[in-house]
């Protein structure tokens, strides 16, 4: 196994109501790098994504982190570590302040909110705001603050950019960049858009129908493809 | 028994009634009618029965299956819910036995059966309505709200975290019939135990006295019902992986 990887999959599949949404997927998240969860919409992407911090457990083959089992990891640990941003920015009901610090205060741990403030780029002003007054833009990214706060290892983002509009997604993105190269991060990130894979991504895996199609350098995925399902997606014809 | 009797002019009047605009439900009053004799005749000789035994232990016995009957209903209205009726058979028994107990204690009431069954059925009663409604919110809750709790779980926060917002709010909605009938009670509303001791002939005044205490009594058995069921509810919805079922 490569000494590097953060995750490692090894035939990893996963049921439903009798259905099967992935199949036999094989894959490793190299650390410090953002790795891309790339596909059209229903192919499995997220329910991939929430296998890695245990919000949904495989029906079978084995997720290690950091090369232990991840069942025989704490839960509460575990996701400590492993940061999640949900596709839809759900904030608790207070203030800005209020949902950064909801993790630390949960876990006992001391942050400067100015220092997350600055670090994601949300003005110190907003911290008494209400988050019910908040645009899609700003609560999405209070949501990423407060998964920072908690200054995860591993950071899976799920198409947090879905309902954002062309300025806020690139805030969105350069913000992701700026976390990886200040913290350290190592970045999951899923999405359906192909320019945004290239903007953001390093390595990449493409799910079709629940199965994993091709991984390697998202840049060489993307310009020579390997497989006809990769150019069939690629040229717009699997959405 | 005479009044009994001529008392079912009001049935004979309600059918011919519903005859004449042929609504199709006379015969449905009429079963109704032999059926809620029938039940309540039987509950009558029941209750004089055992308010003709003395020992305790039977009142606690008949409490107990009062209690089963609650919780498994209350259970109906939260299928989605596994461990519902644990829940609501600890929470019922809780405040019951908490409520009637501190009676007993400030000699507020006696250990004699013709105090112990009725209001122990009120309070039962009361607190499995409250329970009910508060499990139908919360289950809806969790439904509609998955994300919120998903959020939380996903910043490490325990199940019992995750949910409290919502297992919070539906308790709180779950009061409002009762403090609803707190502002109204008198007014608009002549409640069930006041209305029979008036009816029964009694002053007054002293029937006001029992009302008071009964709605006192319900207060606290229903509170102390719903904030043990909220201390368990959220066990239902989660696996040991801390994870949401589905």
């Amino acid at each position: 196994m490569d000494q590097d990887a953060v995750f490692h999959l090894s035939q990893v599949s996963m049921a439903r109501n009798g259905k099967e949404i992935l199949k036999n997927i094989d894959w490793t998240v190299p650390a410090g790098r953002v790795s891309i969860v790339l596909g059209p919409t229903g192919s499995g992407k997220t329910s991939l994504l929430r296998l890695l911090n245990r919000l949904d457990d495989p029906s079978s083959g084995e997720i290690r982190y950091m090369g232990a089992p991840l069942s025989s990891i704490d839960v509460r640990d575990l996701r400590v570590e492993v940061g999640m941003v949900l596709q839809q920015p759900f904030l608790f009901e207070g203030t800005v302040l209020d949902n950064i610090l909801y993790g630390c205060r949960l876990h006992g741990m001391d942050v400067d909110p100015a220092e997350i403030t600055a670090l994601v780029g949300i003005d110190e002003a907003m911290l008494r705001q209400d988050v019910s007054t908040l645009s899609v833009g700003q609560s999405q990214k209070v949501s990423i603050a407060r998964a920072v706060a908690l200054r995860p290892r591993v950071l899976l983002l799920d198409e947090p950019t879905s309902g954002l509009d062309p300025t806020s997604t690139v805030q969105v993105e350069e913000l992701v960049s700026g976390l990886v190269r200040a913290l350290g991060l190592t970045c999951v990130f899923v999405t359906h858009r192909i320019e945004q894979a290239r903007r953001l991504g390093h390595r990449g895996i493409l799910i079709i129908d629940g199965s994993r199609v091709e991984e390697r350098e998202i840049e060489d995925m993307l310009s020579s493809p390997a497989d006809e399902r990769t150019r069939r997606f690629l040229n717009g014809e699997l959405r | 028994m005479s009044q009994l009797i001529a008392s079912t002019v009001l049935i004979v009047i309600a059918v011919v009634l519903v005859e004449i605009k042929r609504l199709g439900v006379g015969r449905d009053i009429l079963k109704g009618t032999v059926r809620s004799f029938i039940q309540l005749m039987a509950v009558g000789f029941a209750l004089k029965f055992i308010f003709g035994l003395e020992k305790v232990q039977y009142q606690v016995l008949l409490l107990l299956v009062m209690v089963v009957v609650a919780a498994y209903t209350a259970r109906g209205r939260a299928k989605s819910m596994p461990g519902a009726f644990k829940v609501s058979f600890v929470s019922i028994l809780s405040g019951g036995a908490a409520t009637l107990g501190v009676m007993l204690a400030l000699g507020i009431i006696d250990a004699s059966p013709s105090y112990l069954i009725p209001l122990g059925g009120m309070i039962i009663g009361n607190s499995m309505n409250a329970l009910s409604l508060s499990f139908e919110r919360v289950s809806s809750e969790v439904k509609q709200r998955r994300g919120e709790v998903e959020a939380a779980l996903c910043l490490g926060a325990s199940p019992q975290k995750a949910i409290e917002p919502l297992v919070r709010r539906s308790v709180k909605a779950s009061f409002i019939p009762m403090l609803n009938l707190m502002k109204i009670v008198g007014i608009v509303q002549m409640p069930g135990a006041m209305t029979g001791m008036l009816l029964a002939g009694a002053d007054p005044v002293d029937a006001v006295r029992i009302q008071l205490v009964v709605i006192y009594m319900l207060v606290a058995s229903t509170t102390i019902t719903m904030l043990v069921g909220a201390t368990f509810t959220y066990r239902g919805f989660f696996n040991r992986a801390w994870q949401l079922r589905a």
